[in-house]
């Protein structure tokens, strides 16, 4: 087992930039962990407002500068990390078992079933996820619990379709006809032999994926539909800080780079698990 | 001697995983003109990726080769890729591999296939031109409707015709050596004996000389003049085929030999459960090979 | 010597876009038990879906199989299906390679409760060593092994459940030569000393002359002939038979003399 661990790290750092990603991500895993102990002004997370330091520009106790209610930006953006990530793992924590559940019966039953079900997918694929999670948001409330709700019920489709697709293709092989001719019950099949092969890609994709709902969140955010102040989000102060744009550039610039080093992070290291998983070392 | 093909001392080894391995020992290797010669060995024994390094078709980051590949005096290791793309692949030497679904573009017909193959040589025939050196070489392998399959997509033949029309684009620029990588190995038994049939008559008619790779010592009896035994990477025996079938030397070429399950109901083949180490046994030559080679000095 | 498998009058039928395609056509045949029984075709000659029938892949389109005088053709109890395990042709696809060698191996012992939890792995240690393999192996994945163990492995999965008949398809087609030696040995010794039912399925007529006892020689779905090994390949009757025997590349003079 340890051997096969080593050799997958071995295909791994055979690319430099997975590697950054790799660091990347485990930075911001830390920062997420961390925050309380690694910001100086914790408390600015929340319902804090200090007019006499409001707007200062990035300087050595506020190193990313103050925003109009004179809190830290530094210590926000750090918080804001927090809020994403965590808004992001429970969407992927309810969509991926769910995806995976239907993908693997609509890939192994064939018929009328599978139909049904997959065409149900295709229905929440073709969804624009971003509008409709604004409708559904906008009708609602904008507390986290509908943000995560509306997410993730358009993310489960996706997994579906790529748990479908493997399940679809590795369904004839000898090895699930071997599992048959043992005796081996379709449960067994779906979750002991199936699956276990579907998860390199699950694993990869849902590495890509916290990138892409915190961007979405993000955008949220940015357009005022995401979680509410005082909590802080990445989209949310970049938006508020857009007006100000020309004379306190740092209220937008570092929440809006923080999106970015986060979203750069886990798709490089999406793409080397993809690519070290794909590599056949003979 | 005046080989038309000479490797000398070729070595082969790959970069991996916390080793480094070796995967062709110093091989040397004559073929003549017109001569069909076979090497034969197992899985792994290094057969394919020496053809691959002969093309200069081994792409591999990891691999490191050393030694020569000379072709008519020429060392091919040197050439650029330009040379061998213009001069050497598809006309001068040219290669049949082992699978023929795998080794035709799905998404274009035969005839587009074929054209391909025909430019290569001439790239100003006009349509028609190149249609009737299509038909001319269809004809040879006796197929009774060569319009419809020139329509066809690889699919739509059975792998046994599929072969057939390899072997046909290997050979129609009359090549001076055909690298032919288990040719009919993923063939039944009563195609391959065709397509075997069908390599020697068309080489014969041309001249061309043969190196056919494979681990099938039945189809090494029947189709080459010469043998060269090889065991992970090293050539451990070389001699004329009935010297080879009739008095093996090398304990490997004995083992294969005896391993092989025989028509005449012998019993389950035979096999040493404490094999010696096979690659420290030296290399054996067989002596009427000396007087063979004469012929071509 | 009873008829521990019959196939009556079987035939296969698929719809492949819209055409009909018959890959068996009303096959009979009768295997005793102790049998090494070949079944030999080229490809498209239905010997694989013959197997897929026997094992229970697949259902016949018409006809009936019977396992010692049970209708096993539409359904097959789990019973059944310990009673006839498989080794396929492919060591690189019939290991699950997500499952360690042991969880390949422990498959049919923990469905038929062949033995109590705690004994598994005594038992897969012991599948490991009637097999010529290490214990070694057993938290090894399928990927570390080589073809000849990976083969081995996939015939200690096929009788763990102490099975009484075996579906050989294609077991020694992708070994080289001197692995397939071996591999021939050790399902011989296993088939004697477990007692097993062989159904060889194979396109190689000489390893077919030396394994089995008895024959059927498969072509376009048709059986076209079919008896004893000695006497199939001493006297073939029918054409394709002898065209068969002909096309092999022999490796030596005597082999050239007994062709037809």
């Amino acid at each position: 087992m340890l051997e096969n661990i080593l050799i997958f790290w071995f295909k791994f750092k055979m690319n430099p930039f997975s590697i950054l990603g790799l660091i990347i991500v485990c930075v911001v895993v830390l920062i997420t962990i961390f925050v309380p102990f690694i910001t100086p002004f914790p408390e600015h997370a929340g319902k804090v407002v200090d007019f006499s330091n409001m707007n200062q520009p990035p300087n050595n106790i506020n190193y990313f500068g103050t925003d109009t209610l004179g809190r830290d930006v530094f210590s926000r953006t750090m918080f804001a990390y927090r809020t994403s990530f965590f808004l992001s793992l429970v969407v992927l924590l309810i969509a991926v078992p769910v995806g995976i559940f239907f993908g693997l019966l609509g890939g192994y039953f064939t018929g009328l079933f599978e139909n049904i079900l997959m065409r149900i997918v295709d229905v929440f694929l073709s969804l624009p996820a971003l509008v409709l999670a604004m409708v559904i948001i906008g009708l609602t409330e904008h507390s986290m619990t509908y943000i995560m709700a509306a997410i993730s019920l358009l993310w489960w489709p996706w997994y579906s379709r790529l748990v479908y697709s493997i399940t679809k293709s590795i369904k004839n092989e000898d090895y699930i006809a071997a599992a048959k001719i043992c005796g081996a019950s379709n449960f067994h099949i779906l979750f002991f032999e199936i699956l276990p092969n579907c998860l390199p890609s699950i694993l990869t994709k849902i590495t890509t994926d916290l990138a892409f709902v915190i961007m979405i969140i993000a955008a949220l955010g940015f357009v005022g539909l995401g979680v509410q102040p005082p909590i802080p989000d990445l989209g949310r102060m970049t938006a508020d800080g857009m007006d100000l744009v020309f004379d306190s550039y740092w209220l937008s610039l570092f929440p809006g780079l923080a999106i970015l080093f986060l979203v750069v992070g886990f798709n490089l290291l999406g793409d080397g698990l993809r690519e070290a998983f794909d590599l056949d070392l003979r | 001697m005046n080989s038309l093909l000479s490797i000398e001392s070729l070595e082969l080894s790959f970069e991996l995983y916390k080793r480094n391995l070796k995967v062709l020992n110093e091989i040397n290797l004559k073929l003549f003109k017109g001569e069909k010669i076979a090497v034969v060995g197992e899985s792994g024994s290094g057969k394919s990726v020496m053809l691959r390094i002969i093309l200069g078709i081994l792409h591999d980051k990891n691999a490191l080769i050393r030694g020569k590949v000379f072709f008519d005096s020429i060392d091919l290791r040197i050439q650029k890729e330009s040379y061998m793309k213009n001069h050497i692949r598809g006309r001068e030497i040219s290669m049949i591999f082992q699978d023929p679904m795998a080794s035709l573009n799905p998404v274009f017909t035969i005839r587009d296939q074929i054209t391909n193959v025909i430019k290569l040589k001439n790239k100003n025939l006009k349509k028609n031109e190149i249609e009737d050196i299509a038909f001319e070489q269809l004809k040879k392998v006796s197929i009774s409707d060569i319009g419809r399959v020139l329509d066809s997509y690889p699919f739509q033949l059975s792998g046994g015709m599929a072969q057939r029309i390899l072997i046909i684009m290997a050979l129609m620029n009359n090549p001076k050596i055909v690298l032919a990588d288990e040719p009919s190995t993923a063939l039944d038994v009563t195609l391959q004996k065709q397509a075997l049939n069908l390599m020697n008559e068309l080489t014969n008619e041309i001249q061309s000389a043969v190196l056919l790779v494979t681990h099938n010592l039945g189809v090494v009896r029947e189709f080459a003049e010469r043998v060269y035994v090889i065991y992970r990477g090293t050539i451990v025996e070389e001699g004329l085929i009935d010297d080879i079938f009739n008095n093996p030397q090398h304990p490997y070429t004995i083992a294969l030999l005896e391993a092989v399950p025989r028509l005449t109901g012998n019993g389950l083949p035979k096999f040493d459960p404490n094999p010696p180490d096979y690659e420290k046994i030296k290399k054996f030559s067989h002596p009427s090979l000396s007087k063979y080679y004469e012929k071509y000095s | 010597m009873k008829n521990i498998l019959k196939i009556e009058n079987i035939t296969k039928e698929y719809k492949i876009a819209s055409k009909k395609v018959i890959a068996l056509n009303n096959i009979s045949l009768n295997v005793q038990t102790g049998d090494c029984l070949a079944i030999v075709g080229e490809s498209g000659s239905g010997k694989t879906t013959l197997g897929r029938l026997i094992l229970g892949l697949e259902n016949p389109t018409k006809g009936n199989i019977f396992y010692n005088n049970k209708n096993i053709s539409i359904k097959r109890s789990i019973q059944d299906r310990k009673d006839i395990q498989v080794v396929q042709q492919n060591p690189l696809t019939s290991l699950n390679p997500k499952n360690k060698i042991s969880s390949n191996i422990s498959l049919p012992l923990k469905i038929h409760k062949i033995v109590k939890m705690k004994s598994i792995t005594e038992k897969v240690i012991e599948l490991l060593n009637s097999v010529g393999l290490n214990k070694d192996l057993i938290n090894s994945f399928p990927s570390s092994l080589s073809g000849g163990q990976k083969q081995r492995v996939a015939i200690a999965r096929a009788i763990a459940s102490n099975p009484k008949i075996i579906v050989l398809d294609e077991p020694t087609s992708a070994l080289d030569v001197l692995v397939q030696a071996k591999v021939l040995k050790l399902l011989s010794d296993i088939q004697k000393k477990y007692n097993l039912t062989y159904l060889f399925i194979t396109h190689d007529l000489g390893v077919v002359r030396n394994v089995s006892n008895r024959v059927v020689v498969l072509k376009n779905g048709e059986i076209v002939e079919k008896g004893e090994t000695v006497e199939v390949f001493q006297r073939p009757k029918h054409e394709y038979t002898k065209n068969l025997i002909r096309s092999i590349p022999v490796v030596s003079i005597e082999e050239e003399k007994i062709k037809p």
